[in-house]
């Protein structure tokens, strides 16, 4: 299984304001099988970034860089992130939706309501860390 | 893949001591307010990039 997890996610499960669903969600990837595979556009690093300490940073990177490595935002074609946008999402949230697609994610983990009530007309699906690790401890 | 859990529960665990030292800039918000200021600062990084690109 290929997830995305969106900025929120690493914030919520990380910053000095967690919740615990998303911390959850962390500690299960860390300990995940190699079948679940995390990808990560820069984009999103950036917003992790705004949110944590440099030291902080720092050591999200080395998780990072244990996990997986960052995809940087110009490898996702143009007229993908256009079409999220004409179905209604602003640039930065059309852009995350095309980077998922594009990397071709099952799995979208956000608490993003804006992504949660488009999941219909999406390619992959979107759910929140509470959701998925429900589903996953099904 | 003993090591590696091993490795990144330990520095997940250190970035929350180190952040739990820290205000969270989200304080007496609602989860939903959270998202919402979060997504703007999307949008002002998201801007940012273009406007480097272009």
């Amino acid at each position: 299984m290929r997830l995305v997890l969106d900025a929120n996610e690493y914030i919520f499960g990380l910053g000095s304001q967690r919740a615990r669903a998303c911390e959850q969600l962390l500690d299960w990837m860390a300990q995940a099988k190699p079948t679940i595979e995390l990808r990560i556009p820069r984009l999103i690093a950036n917003e992790v970034q705004r949110n944590l300490t440099p030291e902080a940073f720092r050591e999200f990177l080395r998780v990072i860089d244990v996990m997986t490595m960052i995809d940087e935002d110009s490898v996702v074609p143009f007229e993908l992130g256009s079409k999220y946008e004409w179905q209604g999402l602003k640039p930065a949230d059309a852009f995350i939706a095309a980077y998922t697609e594009w990397v071709g994610a099952d799995v979208l983990v956000s608490e993003n309501r804006h992504f949660l009530t488009r999941h219909a007309h999406l390619p992959f699906h979107v759910m929140t860390a509470h959701a998925f690790m429900q589903r996953v401890h099904r | 893949m003993k090591h590696r859990t091993k490795e990144i529960q330990k520095r997940l665990d250190k970035i929350r001591k180190l952040m739990s030292q820290r205000p969270s800039p989200y304080q007496g918000l609602t989860k939903d307010e959270a998202i919402e200021a979060m997504r703007k600062v999307r949008e002002q990084l998201w801007e940012e990039k273009l406007a480097a690109r272009s």
